[in-house]
């Protein structure tokens, strides 16, 4: 019985040995047309995963950090598709070949970050939000 | 090789004849222009060439008089596109989609599929997966209208984009229950999210008709379903989520099957209708056949590494070119950095409504009227048995599939799938799914390179 429970033990550390913790912190900037709005954590998430697609009436433009930076895994994890960016690629290929969902585009720096913040109604995440309206702060 | 490279040079020559993004916006719209691709090997260890003993009989006025004949037929058997050689073309693809955002509410979407045609040599077909026109009232709503992937399973509505998903080739246990067919759509459907804390329960309704080519023998058959009507429900959070989806439809055929005029010449040979050929008869008329398709899902990430996904899928109709059929599978995968494994444990078997059919051919081509007047120990009817006895096939399997994702929107994969039929006692011949004849066990080995952008 020990040895069953050792064996187990043993795979769960496994698993999970490889969860990699990020302690980062993450900013949700927007436009100038949207400074001053509220949003709640669902909200933001459901903004971030392209399920809400419109805020005031409008078409919102969503930005994310580059594939291949940090601030796309803490952006994964707050989303619920895990630290695995592969997870929330998969899931933007769902969505946009049902045709549920536009792309995000992505600002691989702050400043085309500020670009595309330029155009009204836009939303996108950044580690260094300098210059930025910060309307949420993601913890993970 | 040389196909996939011209399927791709006919797009690129799509692609620059399209009007840019800006150019779009001239016409207050945004264009927008996304794709997806897989150029995937695979192999099996069947053989390189099998036989099939194929029935003819002469022409229906003569029969009785003139002997029918058993013909073989050679062939190179496949499992879902895995021959015995490495073979580029049966699950290559590539997929493009123009999305035209009008406004903040209305959208049209037109999605290109092209592959090889693997019933015409060296041909491809490009055909539109979804054409759609979209209307959004607000955000928890959306309305399309035109033609779209059925979603009847799963992946079912993006099966083609194998870069989101964890294996070479989906489950062929739950995902070609109905071959390569019925799996676009004419209509309207409608679907609504809930959204509550964590949780998104979305529902999707539609409705429609759908019209099909399938080759069947060497016969080109028209199949038109109408009355399309079906519905799905996933309610789930980040930890897990289930799904189920019940669609119903009614088709009919232009199937002219051949065993008519057999069983009539059967008939007038023994001086009227007697019961076998009556109830072959009724099972062969393909006219206002309903099926039925139940889909079940449950996915669970266990872990932030470990995940489950299983899915059962039943198909119900006692049409002659449908089927009744159900499978399951469950796989496991497990995430380390770029790589991701995935084992997955398969099972398909026919309903009785399946095996029903059997019985009923299998009862009139062993009937003392049609051995004794028609027959005449030439073995076509037990040729014409066995050939039928290929829908009967139940297998299990197992499969392993590795995944690396080199980039974010490229990822190679590899797989290797043992495939063994079971049950099917009393039978000479036992056959898997896709109608392959095997009485141990087959190998399939799938490499591919899966990409979107």
């Amino acid at each position: 019985m020990i040895l069953y429970f050792k064996r187990y033990l043993w795979f769960v550390l496994l698993c999970c040995s490889f969860s990699v913790a990020h302690a980062a912190e993450l900013y949700v900037v927007v436009s100038n047309n949207l400074r001053g709005t509220s949003f709640t954590q669902g909200e933001i998430k459901h903004i971030l995963l392209g399920e809400i697609t419109s805020v005031k009436n409008a078409r919102v433009k969503l930005i994310y950090p580059s594939y291949s930076s940090q601030a796309i895994v803490t952006l994964s994890m707050f989303v619920g598709k895990g630290s695995n960016v592969r997870d929330l690629k998969s899931y933007w290929s769902k969505m946009i070949f049902t045709g549920r969902g536009n792309p995000p585009e992505t600002a691989d720096t702050d400043a085309e970050l500020k670009k595309f913040l330029a155009e009204d109604n836009a939303i996108g995440v950044t580690t260094n939000p300098a210059g930025m309206n910060v309307v949420y702060t993601i913890n993970i | 090789m040389y196909l996939f490279k011209r399927i791709i040079k006919h797009f690129a020559i799509l692609l620059a004849t399209l009007p840019s993004v800006s150019m779009g916006a001239t016409f207050g719209m945004d264009l927008l222009v996304n794709g997806f691709g897989t150029v995937c090997a695979s192999k099996s260890d069947l053989p390189k060439y099998n036989y099939a003993s194929i029935p003819v009989y002469p022409f229906a006025t003569q029969l009785g008089t003139v002997n029918p004949y058993v013909a073989s037929l050679q062939y190179t058997p496949g499992y879902v596109g895995a021959e015995r050689r490495w073979n580029f073309l049966p699950n290559s693809k590539f997929g493009l989609q123009f999305t035209a955002l009008f406004n903040d509410k209305f959208k049209a979407v037109t999605q290109l599929l092209a592959g090889a045609e693997i019933f015409d040599n060296n041909d491809f077909y490009v055909q539109m997966d979804w054409a759609y026109v979209q209307f959004n009232p607000f955000n928890e709503l959306d309305f399309q209208f035109g033609r779209f992937r059925l979603p009847s399973f799963y992946y079912s509505d993006y099966l083609d984009v194998n870069h989101a998903q964890p294996w070479v080739q989906p489950p062929e246990e739950v995902y070609f229950i109905v071959g390569d067919a019925f799996q676009n759509m004419d209509g309207i459907k409608g679907t609504y999210s809930y959204y509550l804390n964590d949780w998104t329960a979305t529902g999707k309704l539609w409705y429609g008709s759908m019209k099909e080519e399938l080759i069947i023998l060497t016969q080109n058959i028209n199949v038109e379903v109408r009355d399309v009507i079906g519905g799905n429900l996933q309610i789930g959070n980040d930890r897990f989520s289930v799904g189920g989806s019940l669609m119903r439809s009614i088709y009919d055929t232009t199937l002219y099957n051949p065993f008519y005029g057999l069983i009539t010449a059967t008939e007038i040979a023994n001086g009227g209708a007697f019961q076998a050929a009556q109830n072959l008869q009724a099972i062969l008329k393909d006219q206002d056949v309903p099926i039925i398709y139940v889909g079940l899902s449950f996915n669970a990430n266990i872990t932030d590494n470990l995940s489950l996904l299983a899915e059962r899928a039943s198909i119900f109709s006692r049409g002659i070119i449908s089927t009744a059929r159900e499978g399951w599978y469950a796989s496991l995968s497990y995430s380390l950095s770029k790589f991701m494994l995935t084992g997955t444990y398969g099972f398909s078997r026919p309903l009785q409504t399946e095996i029903n059919k059997y019985k009923a051919v299998q009862a009139f081509f062993t009937s003392p009227q049609y051995v004794n007047t028609i027959d005449k120990g030439s073995g076509a009817g037990q040729a014409a048995i066995n050939l039928f006895q290929a829908y009967l096939g139940e297998q299990r399997s197992l499969g392993l599939d590795l995944r690396y994702d080199i980039l974010a929107s490229l990822a190679l994969k590899g797989a290797v799938k043992y495939i063994w039929p079971v049950g099917q006692s009393g039978y000479r011949q036992k056959y898997i799914l896709n109608l392959v004849p095997t009485n141990r066990h087959i190998w399939v080995y799938r490499l591919s390179f899966d990409f979107v952008f």
